[in-house]
């Protein structure tokens, strides 16, 4: 049976594509953006989740443990994954959902019965999102799905960095109704450094999709500090001018929501806790430049 | 690839339908500027008629007394306005009603304008007036009379609150639209004719004609009063026009024309219409003290003349500031109720709807002109009066769907929307006739009725407590707090082996509490058929002229009522964590749960039992575990319910019966607030669900999954209004793309998942917050409480916390 991580399924989404959608973000992403808004979706392998704010802290998960991967300290449990062997012992024990697994293995057949449940509110426009993560890493998974949403008439798009293999791509783009591919640097070096990986092979997959004219949006988030500059925008607008210019362009907002999972992932978050959205103002000032080279902005 | 632009954006929503013009301005700021006041006026004038009239027949009584008032009240003309017609001595001021309650009154004097929410000053002069009339009204008032109908044991369930019949005692009835259509048309002359006609045919020695003889004569007074009080606008307005500028000296004498015309004659012109409607919608509301009363479908019953006066050369502006006139006198109508009823109904509503769209009898879409129009108006004004309803269905045009959204982008929670495919199928299910169930109007909030031929209350009854009947299940037939014994148990939960005993518990306690429910609104509707039957509101709404029954007796072509059910889905919630936590994953004893639920989790396993309990599924989520126990205990209710008649069953309404409704009003604050903590992981205290939404921030999954979830309630048997508020951030609604959304959003619910109602709130949350801190700057916030929208600031903080507690959906 083909299966893959989830990590969330979320429905009503309106910001993952056209219409009304339910949104299925797969885990496992090959690049690690400092920015990330879903650090949970990073690492492809299931792990274990401390959600502090429903914590009893009745310690029963630490009693349950045979490993001794969990402790107690000043920030509630602690979570040593070396030594966890996810073996579930401790989101039994757990009265609160407080530990829990931060993802559940899902067969294809699974997913589609998700999809099935909002299907009244999809109409024509609406439909399906593959997230991530990288829907791209778990490729038999999402091929599954999108062509199990092919028979069934449902519209599926995807959300891809496309750090994928040609091949991979070119499967993807058959399968999908739709794809909706990130640039967050043009600049090879930064975008290195920001992302962990090179973006020779982004650039040049959207080459090939835009050749063969597939239904492609651009998507550039805005992230503060890293890719909100103008010489980015001005970089990628050009880039994509030089494609085709009715391939469309979105400025994604920063999204300050993601604090929380950081804290309970015990990692560094890269903001201010007061980092806010880029005002408005700034973000037309972005989209003038993409205007200016006649791309349509959204 | 199709270009996103946003072709028309607005940074202010109210921009969109642009500003009122200044006059009209002028007349809102006033009213937003007036600190609602008890007015003693009909008081005064009741009790010396009443005094002077004891020896007649009640009917008799009730007429006298509404002629006393509509000829010796204040009357005035607003210096802005072209509709003439005032409630009370000023606006926005309340006048009191002694022949419904008076202990309240008294009692509360010295408090209505220390109220936390709700307040009303009153002077020491006026203060006096009440006490002086209080000895006369002792014993005689509906309160007193109906309180003392009480049976012994149905009494104990209103002494405890598990079931709140308090403003079925304490007014009058209302939630009625009359039949305006025909008032407009044959005007209030035709009505004398008819019961001059009628008077002919009696014989009196036939003892049912002597009946309706006195009820004839009550008819003729009233009609008489009403011609004389518009008489007294004519004459007031000929006399301003005297000494007034020129332009304004012009529209007196137009007023003063109108009113020497109608509502006595057939209206021929819009502002005529206007005029002819709006006077007696108040001196409706000058008869009795009910609310929701409701204009009905005026799009449809106004468009004629609407059309009329368009061509005759009346301007798009003119006709638009007619209305506004219309829905700023709305507004000057004012209630004011009982410290605790008040807290039922948060913010002083009157819910007087309107309701725009729908279809015609033949199936084509309703909408015309008149409905844009009076979207447009509504929406100027931005007042928490009138209530806007858009009747829903598939023919619906994405463009008007786009008016209502932009209105409701204003953010004042409206319009609702109430959908065509499941009303008038359900209501041609019942009997009601296929032209009058594509005729139905919203009355009030969420509820539905035939206007001009549906009696009083096509809901509003009696409110049943579900999470408190379901505790007292549990406790054997003990109320918990009181410790009394109010109906014989059926074992302890504490002894209750099997989740299926607790289900059969709930299944037997809901059904007795409904009967006990049933058994409170027949006294208090036998004791307003006694005490306090309205002349004119029956003379207006057919068939009690042909009948010679007024309303109470049965003189309405339709007569089914509601009951109203509180906190539906703390009810699911419950028996889900009850069922999950000690039934199947055995994590919580039966032991443990009861105490901590007596303890308000406080004891040692307290916060995480609790927990627990809130792990479970909640209603909301589109959860078969929970949604179907939501249905299966809220069935038990819908069966019983329909069992019972209603006072005027057999007496020649169609119907006579009841059906189940969801319209909590904000009744499910107060109801919260004596209720003992709950199985769902609610603290004691804390408000419960209202209407059929989910408890509050319990619906994760997003609106999609709340629609699914409500849409699993059986919608077609709880034609009382199944009533579903969603919150919503503005910033959502800014984008024509997510606005396309939200519409798809509402044809799926309607069209594919048959819902009832919906209603959306888009006030942010840091708005309100902000408006608790600074509420001088924020005088117009409005938010939509439950089934009607009211000033965020008169709200009780409670009930202000219980809105911003709400979700808030991202759309």
């Amino acid at each position: 049976m083909i299966t893959a991580n989830v990590f969330d399924i979320k429905r009503f989404s309106i910001n993952d594509g056209d219409g009304i959608r339910t949104t299925i973000f797969v885990k496992g992403c090959p690049l690690a953006c400092k920015w990330c808004q879903n650090p949970e979706g990073l690492i492809p392998e299931i792990r274990l989740w401390y959600a502090r704010n429903i914590c009893v802290g009745c310690k029963s998960c630490i009693a349950s443990c045979d490993y001794g991967a969990l402790k107690w300290d000043d920030r509630g449990i602690a979570i040593d994954h070396t030594a966890c062997t996810r073996c579930g012992k401790c989101v039994v024990a757990c009265p609160t959902g407080a530990i829990r697994f931060d993802a559940r293995e899902m067969s294809v057949a699974e997913a589609l019965e998700e999809i099935e449940k909002d299907r009244p509110f999809y109409g024509t426009d609406g439909g399906v999102t593959l997230s991530g993560g990288e829907c791209m890493a778990s490729p038999a998974f999402s091929l599954g799905v999108l062509r199990g949403c092919r028979e069934r008439g449902i519209n599926a798009q995807i959300e891809t960095s496309l750090y994928a293999r040609p091949e991979t791509v070119e499967a993807f783009s058959e399968a999908a109704d739709k794809i909706i591919a990130d640039i967050k640097l043009i600049d090879p070096a930064r975008h290195w450094l920001a992302t962990g990986v090179d973006n020779t092979l982004i650039l040049s997959n959207i080459r090939h999709l835009a050749a063969k004219d597939a239904n492609l949006l651009i998507r550039v988030p805005l992230i503060p500090g890293f890719t909100d500059d103008e010489e980015n925008i001005r970089g990628i607008a050009k880039f994509v001018a030089s494609l085709a210019k009715d391939i469309p362009v979105e400025l994604l907002n920063f999204n300050p929501m993601c604090r929380e999972k950081y804290e309970s992932l015990r990692e560094t978050y890269q903001f201010d806790p007061d980092q806010r959205e880029i005002p408005q103002e700034r973000v037309h000032a972005l989209k003038e430049i993409l205007t200016e080279h006649g791309l349509v902005a959204i | 690839m199709e270009a996103l632009t946003n072709a028309t954006e607005y940074s202010n929503p109210q921009e969109y339908f642009g500003p009122l013009n200044e006059r009209t301005a002028r007349i809102r700021a006033r009213l937003l500027d007036t600190q609602p006041t008890v007015d003693t006026q009909r008081a005064l004038l009741t009790t010396e008629s009443y005094r002077a009239h004891e020896q007649d027949q009640v009917v008799l009584r009730r007429a006298y007394m509404l002629d006393n008032v509509l000829r010796n009240m204040s009357i005035y003309i607003d210096p802005d306005a072209l509709l003439v017609g005032n409630q009370a001595s000023s606006d926005r001021s309340a006048p009191i009603f002694p022949e419904y309650a008076m202990d309240w009154v008294i009692k509360e004097l010295d408090a209505f304008d220390k109220r936390d929410g709700d307040r009303f000053t009153i002077t020491e002069e006026n203060k006096q007036i009440l006490r002086d009339i209080y000895p006369y009204w002792k014993g005689r008032t509906l309160q007193d009379k109906g309180y003392a109908a009480f049976p012994e044991q149905a009494r104990l369930f209103y002494d405890l609150g598990i079931i709140k019949t308090e403003g079925n005692i304490t007014s009058g009835d209302a939630h009625i639209a009359v039949e305006y259509a025909r008032i407009l048309r044959e005007g209030l002359d035709g009505y004398r004719a008819r019961v001059l006609e009628q008077q002919e045919k009696l014989e009196l020695a036939n003892f049912e004609d002597l009946k309706k003889s006195y009820f004839y004569r009550s008819i003729l007074i009233v009609l008489d009063a009403v011609e004389a009080f518009s008489l007294r606008y004519a004459t007031l307005a000929e006399e301003q026009a005297k000494t007034a500028a020129p332009e304004r000296a012009v529209e007196l004498l137009e007023i003063a024309r109108i009113c020497r015309k109608v509502p006595m004659q057939p209206a021929e012109s819009f502002h005529e219409a206007l005029q002819s409607v709006w006077l007696l919608h108040v001196v409706l509301q000058i008869e009795s003290n009910g609310h929701s009363l409701s204009y009905g479908r005026m799009d449809q019953y106004v468009y004629p003349l609407y059309e009329k006066s368009r061509a005759e050369g009346m301007s798009e502006e003119r006709a638009c500031e007619l209305l506004e006139n219309l829905w700023l006198r709305t507004f000057t109508v004012n209630k004011i109720r009982s410290w605790s009823h008040t807290r039922f109904s948060a913010g002083s509503p009157l819910y007087q709807n309107v309701t725009v769209g729908g279809q015609t009898v033949d199936g084509k879409d309703a909408v015309n002109e008149l409905s844009y129009k009076i979207l447009k108006t509504v929406a100027r004004c931005h007042l928490p009066q009138p209530n806007l309803t858009v009747r829903y269905h598939k023919g619906l045009s994405d463009a008007f769907m786009q008016e209502c959204i932009q209105v409701i982008r204003c953010g004042f929670g409206m319009p609702a929307f109430n959908s065509d495919e499941i009303i008038i199928p359900s209501f041609l299910n019942i009997g009601v006739a296929k032209k009058d169930a594509y005729n139905y109007s919203a009355i009030g909030c969420v509820e539905v009725a035939v206007p001009g031929k549906w009696g009083y209350r096509c809901t509003g009854m009696s409110f049943l407590n579900f999470p408190k009947t379901l505790m007292i299940a549990l406790n054997d037939g003990i109320d918990i707090d009181s410790g009394k014994r109010v109906f014989a148990g059926t074992g302890h939960f504490l002894n209750m082996e099997k989740f299926d005993n607790v289900m059969k518990a709930w299944d037997i306690f809901v059904r007795e509490f409904c009967r006990q429910a049933v058994i409170l609104d027949s006294s208090a509707d036998m004791v307003l058929e006694q005490e306090v039957p309205d002349i004119l509101c029956s003379a207006l709404t057919e068939d009690c002229i042909a009948r010679g029954k007024h309303l109470k007796e049965g003189g309405a072509v339709y007569d089914f009522i509601s009951d109203l059910q509180v906190g539906i889905a703390n009810l699911g919630d419950s028996l889900a964590a009850i069922k999950k936590t000690v039934y199947e994953d055995k994590s919580v004893t039966r032991e443990e749960l009861w105490n901590a639920l007596l303890t308000d989790f406080a004891g040692e396993r307290g916060e995480e039992i609790r927990k627990l309990l809130l792990a479970v599924p909640k209603f909301g989520n589109d959860d078969d575990y929970v949604d179907s126990l939501v249905v299966e205990g809220y069935d038990s209710y819908i069966d019983e319910l329909k069992k019972y008649k209603n006072t005027r069953y057999g007496r020649g309404p169609i119907g006579g019966t009841y059906y189940a409704g969801t319209s909590s009003i904000s009744a499910n604050v107060p109801q919260g607030a004596g209720t003992c903590a709950t199985p769902d992981g609610r603290h004691k205290g804390d408000p419960l669900a209202e209407g059929c939404s989910p408890t509050h921030a319990a619906d994760v999954n997003g609106p999609t999954a709340v629609f699914k979830s409500v849409s699993k309630l059986r919608t077609d048997k709880i034609t009382g209004g199944v009533l579903l508020n969603q919150k919503v951030a503005p910033s959502m609604l800014e984008k024509p793309r997510d606005r396309q959304k939200l519409l798809m959003l509402l044809r799926t619910f309607f069209n594919a998942l048959k819902g009832f109602h919906v209603q959306f709130n888009v006030v942010s949350r840091e708005t309100m917050l902000d408006a608790q801190i600074h509420p001088e700057q924020h005088k117009d916030l409005i938010v939509r409480v439950a089934g009607y929208s009211a000033f965020f600031n008169v709200l009780s903080r409670q009930t202000q916390d219980d809105i911003i507690a709400r979700t808030e959906q991202v759309l």
